[in-house]
Order: C-alpha cells, then sequence, then structure tokens
C-alpha cells in the first residue's frame, strides 16, 4: 500500500491547480500583447493615415498653385454649396469657355480636377470638408480641410498669383 | 540528479521577462516618437504652404515698394493653424550677387521665414526666392 501510494505521488505530469494557474497566467499575457498589438496597430494606422492625408493636401495646393499660374483670372462658385465651392481657371482674358476646373464631387466627397466638369476621376483619396476660394482679379486663395480615412482634419491653405 | 532536471529557472524566467518588457516598451515608445513626428510636421507642412503663399503675395507687391527693398526685415505676421495662433512669419529682403550677371547686386534674395511653438518644441521653416531688383 505504502509501495502504491509513493508511485501516485511520483506519477509525471500537472495537476488540475497547476494548470488552471498556468492558463490564467498565459491567457493575462496574451491579453496583454493582444491589447498592446491592437493598440499600436491602431496608433501606426492613425499616423500613417494623417500623413497620406497631409501628402494629399500640399498635392491639392500644389496643383491649384500651378493651374492658376498659368492662367489669367479665376471665377469662383458655390456649387454645390458655399462649403465646397468651384473654380473655373481661364487661359487668357477674352476666354469665354474656362480652361480647367477644380471641384468638389458630392457623390464621392471627393476633388477633382480637369478640363471638363465631371470629365476626369478624383486628384486624391481623402475626403474634403472644406474647400474654398477667394478669387480676386489678381490671385485666388484656397482653403481646404481634408480628413483622412481615421477622422483627423488636416487643413491646408494657399495662395496664387495669376501670371498669364 | 537536479541539476539535470528540465525547465527554467525563476532566475532564467525573470531575465527573460525583463528582456521582453524592455523590447516590448521600446517598441511601444518607437511608436509614440513616430505619431510626435507625424504631428510635428503636420504643422511644418502647413508652414510650409504658409511660407509659399506669402512670397506668392509678395509678387503683387510694386517693386519700388520700400518693404521690397534691399535690408527689409517685415515685422512678424500672425501664423495661424486650425483656428490658432501659433507663431508668427515675416520676410527680410538681402542682396544677391549672381556671378552670371552684371553689377554686384543684380538680384534680391526674399528669405520668408515661419517660426513656430508647439508643446515645448520651437520650430521654424524658411523659404528663399530670388527677385529681380
Amino acid at each position: 500500500m505504502a509501495a502504491l501510494k509513493l508511485s501516485r505521488r511520483e506519477e509525471a505530469g500537472l495537476t488540475l491547480t497547476e494548470v488552471a494557474v498556468v492558463m490564467i497566467i498565459g491567457t493575462m499575457i496574451m491579453a496583454g500583447l493582444v491589447g498592446f498589438y491592437l493598440a499600436s496597430q491602431g496608433l501606426w494606422l492613425d499616423a500613417s493615415t494623417q500623413a497620406i492625408t497631409q501628402r494629399e493636401a500640399s498635392l491639392v495646393a500644389s496643383a491649384i498653385r500651378d493651374s492658376v499660374r498659368v492662367a489669367n483670372h479665376a471665377v469662383a462658385s458655390s456649387v454645390p454649396d458655399a462649403l465646397h465651392q468651384q473654380l473655373a481657371l481661364y487661359r487668357n482674358v477674352g476666354d469665354l469657355e474656362p480652361s480647367y476646373y477644380f471641384w468638389w464631387d458630392p457623390s464621392d466627397s471627393l476633388i477633382h480636377a480637369g478640363t471638363t466638369i465631371g470629365g476626369s476621376g478624383p486628384m486624391v483619396t481623402s475626403h474634403a470638408d472644406r474647400f474654398q476660394f477667394t478669387s480676386g482679379s489678381q490671385a485666388v486663395r484656397m482653403d481646404l480641410r481634408l480628413r483622412s480615412a481615421t477622422g483627423t482634419m488636416v487643413d491646408m491653405g494657399t495662395l496664387a498669383v495669376f501670371m498669364n | 540528479m537536479r541539476l539535470n532536471e528540465r525547465g527554467f529557472s525563476l532566475a532564467e524566467a525573470l531575465t527573460g521577462a525583463t528582456i521582453s518588457v524592455i523590447a516590448v516598451m521600446g517598441l511601444a515608445y518607437s511608436f509614440g516618437v513616430g505619431r510626435g513626428l507625424v504631428n510635428r510636421y503636420e504643422v511644418a507642412r502647413a508652414a510650409l504652404g504658409e511660407a509659399q503663399s506669402q512670397l506668392e503675395a509678395l509678387q503683387l507687391v510694386p517693386r519700388g515698394d520700400p518693404t521690397m527693398a534691399v535690408g527689409y526685415v517685415s515685422p512678424p505676421i500672425p501664423f495661424r493653424y486650425q483656428g490658432a495662433s501659433l507663431g508668427t512669419s515675416s520676410w527680410r529682403v538681402v542682396a544677391y550677387d549672381d556671378p552670371s550677371l552684371p553689377g554686384t547686386v543684380n538680384l534680391k534674395r526674399v528669405v520668408m521665414t515661419v517660426l513656430w511653438t508647439r508643446g515645448a518644441q520651437a520650430d521654424s521653416v524658411s523659404l528663399e526666392r530670388l527677385w529681380l531688383p
């Protein structure tokens, strides 16, 4: 009987308590790691989408500046609304038809540019919450607010002078 | 017999855990630094846009205007971003000698500088353009 008790005590393996303790500790460690991974992934995603939106805002400002410089005059209109306007650029002084447009499309909330309205795809992939122009006889002022995929707002403004 | 026992000692486990924690903390710190840099360059990008706009606006100033004379330093203009005043912008006009052109002061160099502070971080961006006198 004593020999039998001794052999049971020396049996290899883990008790239920040991397994439970290991599983609880393992679950806590895994939960911490998964939480850290998800938080890091969210932080990285937020930062990278914001950086992309910043680049896109700069791209829009640069494209508008370049187009305004080669134009003679421009007409800004509140189409489709006062917060999202349309800019029509005229190459020469006597032109009746604009040579280039910048506009915000309400169907996709994106900024488009082209020689005809509706004739080209979006310039950038970030949605525009504000796209406003102030057009004078010598220059155009543009104010832009883009929204990144994670909801961060990026503002950009620029002024361009007619040089044609 | 005890020396041949398989498994980890407490010291080994603690060492491993400490190294893991340091590695994870380093990784977390790098993510935080990356996020901070994105925020920092968000303002820098806006400041560059401001400098470009100011330089563009100076093209509307008549050539003989005193604000475009060599040696002129403009008073600071508020630099605003997302409704907050973050700093100032100003320009100065300095003489520039292009060796391929006759004379010693044949061009003007306009230096536009935007200074701003966000948190404890002071930053600046400068943009230059050459002007005909």
